[in-house]
């Protein structure tokens, strides 16, 4: 006890010294544990979102694109399958079946174009407003709701694809009916909207409005306007000029009865060249799988760095000692025996180690806590 | 006191039901329709096991324009029941929960009339609208209405899956009296034979096809009488599809009736029955009977 007193007052003397030896172990001690924590974080995110989310049909090719697609929204879509198939599904009555089409942005954020059935299937709530209702409407995940600033009764106008084709898709003002609860995950990120809205945004179908500039001057509302905004008063001409069962989706989400139903909808898409199925917590197993590959080759080059550091640090308390000889000896004369030496300087290293390993834990703890909002959008 | 009174305005305030709260529910599973042949449909099948939503409409609900407190109604039902066909058009422009929504007249998509360019017009009251796109009066084939039933009872047969004998039982009575009407049609369809009829709206399309009826229609209103237009745009048609009868969607003003008497036309009631009769005896299968008998009269007396 004595030796831990007269140690701690030893590095009491010696801050910068003994700082300096903590940030170092601290460092060496940090990187493994953040990125242990940082993985298993990854982990349980993807995989608890990949759980909830039984199965995916989308056109085939990329497995990882399609399931971080439907899970994430943000991942590229490498095709797309026709609505009428979610309706075949649908009317198949192997369970839920709803609607993904992702394509576009509001304000940076996905705008997801989906069914009311979405937000009973994830368990959304609202916590302001209302859900959507008509065409135009949207509902704002939590996060976009704060990012963009928007409550319910604000307009929010989607992102042109490219603003050098003046012939392409227009903006389209979306009204904000809800906002919904913060979960944690990627629907806080999203702008939820009908997928017949979705359908406009991509320019599937459109209305005439009838404003007086069209009325006198033969324009077209895309000549007059900077963008298109769905009214109660031009509602009624929006239409879809091809039958809504060959509209594009990017994604169907399936929830299946039960494990015949699964087998069912797998077997559906099995020799099919164009679609497939695929049940995203066996493909998050894999991408997991490939992660810790990763993190077992982390690991090692932790090992190393540790032996590394291990080595440096026995040669600072050599040379330390040779620096401190003279204090030793002074001590011995004052009738120190060598093993209280030894353990004065054991003491020293055990409160370096403690100061280091608690630092390291609290800026571990912080990353992994200040990136998890981070991490639940890193799958896009 | 005025803190009093301050606090129990908020609260009554804090109290008050939005305005779009779902009315009052009786418990029982609620199914929403859009048109009164799929609430009569599930009525017959699920009798008192559902409480059915159609909401009062004036006119037809074809061209119905709910509010949003009547969207968000229909949003809250267990289940939701459209005709197809682009039958109520504000369905096109609602978000509507796929998982709880059948469109009943899917099995015959394939099948269905799609209708050229239309003029405009208006009913009474209601606002202008066109019939282009999908003939949508697709329960006047009865065999068509039989595969309507039997979606009705598919969805009612998943809604309540511990009543499939009380559903199977009362579906196969209606199919019953569905396959009696159809049976009954194609025999005045049979004594027609090739004799021309004329439609004084555009809803009989399906009528025409499924028993090879020779309809051609107007677009005439029961209580308007036509313009000069009207009645040249009749002459007209009659040059060539020389009809002596003319089915209408309601009983049609005593002065059109005699205009047309003049030009030797029988005015003869088939109605669609697309809302609940104005009467609110006559359920949708008496109005399907009278409408076979009036038409069997009408050959009779031709």
């Amino acid at each position: 006890m004595n030796s831990l007193w007269l140690a701690w007052l030893y590095l009491r003397r010696r801050r910068v010294a003994a700082g300096v030896m903590v940030a170092g172990v601290a460092l060496a001690l940090y990187l493994p544990l953040a990125t242990h924590w940082a993985a298993n974080a990854f982990d349980e995110t993807l995989g608890a979102r990949a759980a909830t989310t039984p199965m995916i049909v989308g056109a085939r090719g990329s497995r990882f694109d399609l399931v971080l697609h439907g899970l994430y929204f943000r991942a590229h879509s490498e095709g797309t399958v026709a609505h009428g198939e979610f309706t075949a599904l649908r009317d198949a009555g192997h369970g839920r079946v709803i609607p993904l089409h992702v394509q576009f942005t509001a304000g940076g954020q996905p705008v997801v174009g989906t069914s009311l059935d979405y937000f009973e299937f994830r368990e959304l709530q609202m916590a302001r407003g209302e859900s959507m209702m008509l065409l135009g409407d949207c509902v704002l995940g939590a996060n976009a709701a704060s990012e963009l600033s928007l409550s319910p009764g604000d307009k929010l106008k989607t992102d042109r694809k490219n603003l050098f084709d003046l012939a392409g898709d227009y903006p389209l003002q979306l009204n904000v009916t809800g906002v919904l609860s913060a979960t944690g995950t990627a629907d806080d990120e999203g702008v939820f909207v009908d997928v017949k809205t979705a359908w406009i945004i991509a320019g599937h179908g459109h209305g005439h409005d009838e404003s007086k500039y069209n009325a006198t001057n033969s324009l077209s509302a895309k000549m007059v306007k900077t963008y298109l905004e769905i009214t109660p008063k031009n509602m009624g001409t929006f239409h879809f000029h091809s039958d809504t069962t060959a509209l594009p989706l990017t994604a169907i989400l399936v929830e299946p009865m039960d494990a015949k139903e699964t087998a069912m909808v797998l077997s559906r898409y099995q020799h099919s060249d164009q679609l497939q199925a695929l049940k995203p917590p066996v493909i998050v197993n894999e991408m997991m799988g490939m992660v810790m590959r990763v993190r077992q080759f982390l690991d090692a080059n932790y090992v190393m760095v540790a032996g590394a550091m291990g080595m440096l640090l026995s040669l600072i308390v050599a040379l330390s000692r040779r620096l401190r000889s003279r204090e030793m000896q002074t001590l011995f004369l004052l009738g120190c025996s060598r093993g209280t030496q030894y353990s004065l300087q054991a003491a020293e290293l055990i409160i370096i180690f403690i100061a280091a390993f608690a630092l390291a834990l609290v800026a571990a703890w912080t990353t992994v806590g200040w990136a998890r909002d981070y991490l639940n959008t890193l799958a896009g | 006191m005025k803190q009093l009174v301050i606090l129990i305005s908020i609260f009554v305030i804090g109290c008050k039901p939005t305005v779009n709260a779902p009315a009052q529910r009786s418990g029982k599973p609620r199914v929403a329709v859009v048109n009164y042949p799929l609430a009569y449909f599930v009525e017959r099948i699920a009798g008192d096991l559902v409480e059915v939503h159609f909401p009062k409409i004036k006119g037809d609900p074809a061209f119905w324009k709910p509010t949003n407190a009547e969207v968000r109604e229909f949003q809250s039902n267990d289940l939701i029941l459209l005709n197809g066909a682009s039958y109520a058009k504000w369905t096109a422009w609602s978000s509507l929960p796929g998982s709880r929504t059948i469109n009943t007249s899917a099995a015959f998509r394939d099948a269905f009339i799609a209708v050229k360019a239309d003029t405009v017009h208006r009913h009474g009251k209601d606002g202008e609208h066109s019939h282009t796109g999908m003939a949508f009066t697709t329960w006047l084939d009865f065999k068509q209405a039989q595969q309507q039933a039997a979606a009705v009872h598919r969805a009612l047969a998943d809604l309540l899956p511990t009543h499939d004998e009380t559903l199977a039982n009362n579906f196969a009575g209606l199919q019953r009296d569905l396959v009696s009407l159809d049976a009954d049609l194609r025999g005045i369809a049979a004594d027609l034979g090739d004799t021309p009829l004329l439609g004084s709206h555009p809803v009989y399309q399906y009528l025409s096809r499924g028993y090879g009826l020779k309809i051609r229609s107007v677009h005439w209103e029961p209580d308007a009488m036509p313009d000069a237009e009207g009645w040249t745009e009749l002459a007209v048609l009659r040059k060539t599809h020389p009809a002596r009868v003319m089915l209408w969607e309601d009983v049609p003003g005593k002065s059109i009736v005699l205009e047309l008497k003049t030009q030797m036309i029988r005015s003869v009631v088939f109605a669609p029955c697309a809302n609940r009769s104005g009467n609110g005896t006559d359920d949708w299968l008496k109005v399907m009977r009278a409408n076979l008998v009036a038409l069997r009269s009408a050959i009779s007396a031709e």
